[in-house]
């Protein structure tokens, strides 16, 4: 590939959200909303053409030579060239340089491709919200800073790229600050991210310190290519690699899964995502279904490297995202908010591919996040056109019947939900197998773990079509609920596109027993993320697929059963099971966990330092030093004299007593 | 040399000693073109014919045209002096006179120069000889233009700044009054 | 080899110290700034007589930027002279008191 022609691409790429941001930003409350109209939506729809030629490009290009670096600029330099007798040294270098490999190029693609959709959709959804402006200001710059994430190729800009990820997250959960519940939970989200944060820097931290080079020498670098290269089998961190690994990759591995954790709401830190549905619908599609929450998916794949070096924090890794799969499909099934369901949808699918680049199937977890993406977002994007006609109700009780008032929207609903429970032909179906048949043949504890994540499967098309039927059949049971209507042409179009692709893009890679192969989307990432150490066998991958699309059916049949024609009553896990029902209901107490383990005692800290210590102690020498500078300067207030000689005088009588002294030291 | 510096020297005290001592300003003025020209002769002295020149033109012809202008335009009265002498003078000239004798001690005793009478440290590459055969301008002027472009480029920014407030001083004071 | 160095440089030093000393007792402000000028110059000097006695180029181009400097400062002095002038104040020093409010 052309570097100048990269450079000048990527430029493009992150440039144009960054001037949309600029735009919207500064005309906020000045200009109205129909020039951002057209630049929100433009300037990615601009970098996502951008985006397509490297692609293109990338593709006239053989597998092997598909990577390239380009620099921006050279940032923090502190090597030492050779000359004036001094021998060259290699510094600390944190270029500000872009990483085009095929890895990037399917983040930026899903990014800016799907992203512009939503921010088409948005045009329509706040059309009559009077922080248009602010609200595309936002969307751009969450752009921006997604694209750097996943851009950069040194830690110091993919930590940038990180915390204004978060930085714009917490915006737009708070979009809406005028109601109280918007702001607590951009608040928490924030929180829970910076917490993340902090293990993101400290595993950068560590590799920084402690990374060595062929000759045992300490590299000291930011690059993450040269990280890459240099964490291949041998003793490159200083205390070894046992089978396990050494300790210290372990806890690197951890400190950056921690990182991931929080982005992509893995437990334990998954509590905000949920409440993060407080912002507006788009938000949601964008930030929690298609790109934010899968950033974790990313840092893992991307750096797998180091996770091939370490078992056990690879192991932990898709420990958390089987065990939050499970979690958060359980609790999905009780829930009554519409975009509380997707969302909880969202952080079980998320654990999937988790737990998919934990077993070290990265590009099976890829691509399930490249199909994810298509489907959560339609469904985001649906469930947005409901409550948009439902004039913002969002509980699915108050809906019903909307299948013949909303024909188009109930239609990619459903083209969603059958992709999300994975019923052949739609998108899911596809990555969801290649995915759990990866994890028969790879993950730690066989086939436990794989059995697992079959068993999610159940519970996705049974929370997901118990949305369908409530919402969507039946009669309507709110006034809103009769007398909504179709969405606007503007809303309905990106909602159609993304049916078109939910149903199409899964045979990207069709690849598992019985079938022609078709691995498009393997091949394409395998110059990045290489193969699986290991594939299923054709009958034990005949068999996962079977089981698979047999709990899918199951679950859809299960909630014909419940909703659909009431053969089993509603009310059986509540009466037979409470603790169950009870549990999935308050979503096993989390929230409340935290908030007695955490929050309360933090807050009783902070009224006892505000009561006793600030008060007593702080005040008090605050005071001390307060009234003794104000003395000092009650005696310096009689040189102000205004009289110009007079401070001249004192200058000149200095300078020429800091001379003496300087000339009593010198001689 | 020891000669032409002795004259110039003389000249240029005396041309400092007037304008702080005149009484009236033009006198102090003209003093200070006594002393600009004694210095351009002593620049010239130190191989710096450049800096000379433009000594001449921006000390001796701009900015004095400027003061006397100034000068004639306001034309302010003689200064009445202060009898008894003023305390201020006395601690002035104490100061003044320590420091000369503390710079004079400090570029005789050996630190800036070694006794045996040469520099601490290496040498720069330009020695007079070599500027000489090159040229003192091109010289000159590819330093400013290479190594000092950016301190050159801001004093122009510098410029500007001036020139743009000295306009808006001038026409701020005549609306107002 | 260093000859005439320690001349150039008391007389730098005593050039200053004059232009220090009419800052401090002149009450004219034209005076003021012509001192400040004298000091300016003493600075040139010693800048020039190390450039030409170390053999570097660097004091030669800092006097030529401090004459710049030297100059705008004329200008906007000058100005606001001329602008206190004209609001109706005497050119003394003694009696301009306004910044101790």
């Amino acid at each position: 590939m052309n570097p100048t022609l990269i450079l000048v691409l990527s430029a493009i790429v992150l440039g144009l959200p960054t001037a949309g941001f600029a735009v919207s930003a500064i005309s906020a409350g000045r200009l109205p909303h129909r020039l951002v109209a057209w630049t929100g939506p433009g300037v990615i729809l601009g970098a996502f053409v951008a985006t397509l030629i490297i692609f293109v490009a990338m593709l006239q290009q053989p597998a092997s030579s598909r990577g390239i670096t380009v620099v921006f600029w050279h940032w923090l330099n502190t090597s030492v060239a050779s000359g004036h007798g001094v021998a060259a040294q290699t510094g600390f270098n944190a270029n500000f340089s872009i990483r085009i490999d095929p890895l990037s190029v399917l983040m930026m693609l899903v990014i800016t491709g799907i992203g512009g959709l939503i921010h088409v959709y948005s045009v329509g959804y706040m059309a009559e919200d009077p922080g248009f402006n602010r609200f595309f200001a936002y969307m751009n710059i969450f752009i921006t800073s997604m694209l750097l994430l996943v851009m950069s190729n040194t830690l110091v800009f993919l930590v940038i790229g990180w915390a204004m990820v978060a930085f714009a997250s917490y915006a737009l959960i708070a979009f809406w600050y005028e109601r109280r519940s918007a702001v607590v939970a951009g608040r928490k989200a924030f929180v829970t991210q910076v917490i993340g944060d902090v293990g993101l820097y400290l595993g950068a931290f560590l590799i920084f310190l402690n990374l060595r080079g062929a000759h045992g020498q300490l590299l000291h670098t930011v690059n993450m290519q040269t990280i890459f290269a240099n964490v291949g089998p041998g003793a490159h961190f200083h205390d070894g690699l046992g089978p396990l690994g050494g300790g210290m990759v372990t806890a690197i591995g951890i400190l950056l899964f921690l990182g991931a954790a929080a982005k992509s709401a893995q437990w334990p830190l998954h509590t905000w995502l949920p409440d993060a549905m407080e912002g507006p619908t788009p938000v949601s599609a964008l930030i929690h279904a298609a790109t934010m929450v899968t950033a974790g998916v990313y840092l893992v794949a991307r750096f797998h490297p180091i996770y091939q070096q370490a078992p056990v924090a690879a192991g932990l890794v898709a420990f958390i995202g089987i065990g939050t799969a499970m979690m958060a499909g359980i609790i999905g099934c009780t829930q009554y908010d519409i975009k509380r369901v997707i969302a909880y949808s969202t952080m079980s699918q998320i654990g999937l591919m988790i737990f998919a680049v934990g077993v070290g199937a990265y590009s099976a977890g890829m691509f399930q996040f490249f199909t994810h993406a298509c489907f959560k977002a339609l469904l985001f994007l649906a469930a947005g056109n409901v409550i948009h006609a439902l004039h913002d109700d969002q509980d699915i009780r108050l809906m019903g019947g909307l299948s013949k008032r909303m024909k188009a929207t109930f239609v990619a609903f459903t083209v969603g939900s059958l992709a999300l429970a994975g019923i052949p032909i739609f998108a899911g179906f596809f990555s969801k197998e290649e995915l759990l048949g990866s994890g028969l043949a790879l993950g730690p504890a066989v086939p436990w773990l794989w059995v697992v994540g079959v068993l999610v499967n159940v519970l996705t098309s049974f929370y997901i079509f118990r949305v369908v039927w409530i919402a969507f059949r039946g009669e309507p049971r709110s006034e809103h609920a009769e007398h909504a209507h179709e969405a606007p042409l503007l809303m309905l179009l990106p909602v159609l596109v993304l049916a078109g692709l939910a149903t199409v893009v899964g045979f990207l890679n069709v690849d598992f027993a019985g079938f022609a192969p078709i691995t498009l989307f393997s091949a394409f990432l395998k110059p990045v993320l290489g193969v699986p150490a290991a594939t299923a066998s054709d009958t034990a991958g005949a068999l996962a697929l079977l089981a698979g699309f047999l709990l899918s059916v199951g679950g859809i049949v299960l909630v014909w059963a419940v909703y659909g024609r009431g053969l089993i009553s509603r009310e059986l896990v509540p009466n037979h099971l409470p603790w169950l029902y009870q549990l999935s209901f308050r979503k096993f107490y989390w929230d409340e966990i935290y908030d007695v383990a955490l929050v309360r005692p933090t807050v009783s800290l902070a009224t006892v330092i505000r009561r006793v210590i600030e008060p007593e102690v702080m005040d008090g020498a605050l005071g001390g030093i307060r009234d003794s500078i104000a003395a000092l300067a009650d005696d310096f207030r009689t040189f102000q004299t205004g009289f110009l000689k007079d401070y001249a005088t004192w200058f000149f009588f200095f300078a020429v007593v800091g001379l003496v002294i300087l000339g009593l030291r010198l001689s | 040399m020891t000669v032409i510096f002795g004259i110039a020297a003389v000249l240029a005290f005396g041309g400092a000693l007037g304008v702080v001592l005149s009484q009236r300003t033009l006198y102090s003025a003209l003093s200070l073109v006594l002393n600009m020209v004694s210095l351009a002769v002593l620049f010239l002295l130190l191989d710096a014919q450049f800096v000379a020149a433009v000594q001449i033109i921006v000390y001796a012809g701009a900015v004095m045209v400027l003061f006397v202008f100034i000068i004639a335009l306001l034309s302010p009265g003689a200064e009445e002096r202060v009898r008894p002498l003023e305390l201020r003078m006395l601690f002035g000239g104490v100061l003044a006179a320590v420091f000369t004798v503390v710079i004079g001690r400090l570029a005789l005793n050996g630190i800036t120069v070694t006794n045996n009478g040469h520099f601490h440290g290496a040498l720069g590459p330009f020695s007079p000889s070599l500027v000489d055969a090159h040229g003192q301008v091109q010289t000159l002027g590819e330093q400013l233009f290479t190594t000092y472009l950016l301190p050159f480029e801001v004093t122009s920014l510098l410029l500007l700044v001036a020139a743009v407030g000295a306009v808006y001083l001038s026409k701020h004071r005549r609306v107002s009054s | 080899m260093t000859g005439l160095f320690p001349g150039f440089l008391i007389l730098s030093a005593a050039m200053f110290s004059v232009g220090a000393v009419g800052v401090l007792v002149r009450r004219n402000p034209l005076v003021v700034f012509m001192s400040i000028e004298l000091m300016l110059n003493a600075a040139n000097l010693a800048l020039i007589t190390y450039a030409r006695y170390t053999h570097t180029m660097a004091g030669q181009v800092f006097a030529l930027i401090v004459i710049a400097v030297a100059a705008s400062e004329v200008v906007v002095g000058l100005a606001l002279i001329t602008g206190v002038y004209r609001s109706g104040h005497k050119l003394n020093l003694d009696e301009l008191s306004e910044m101790s409010e």
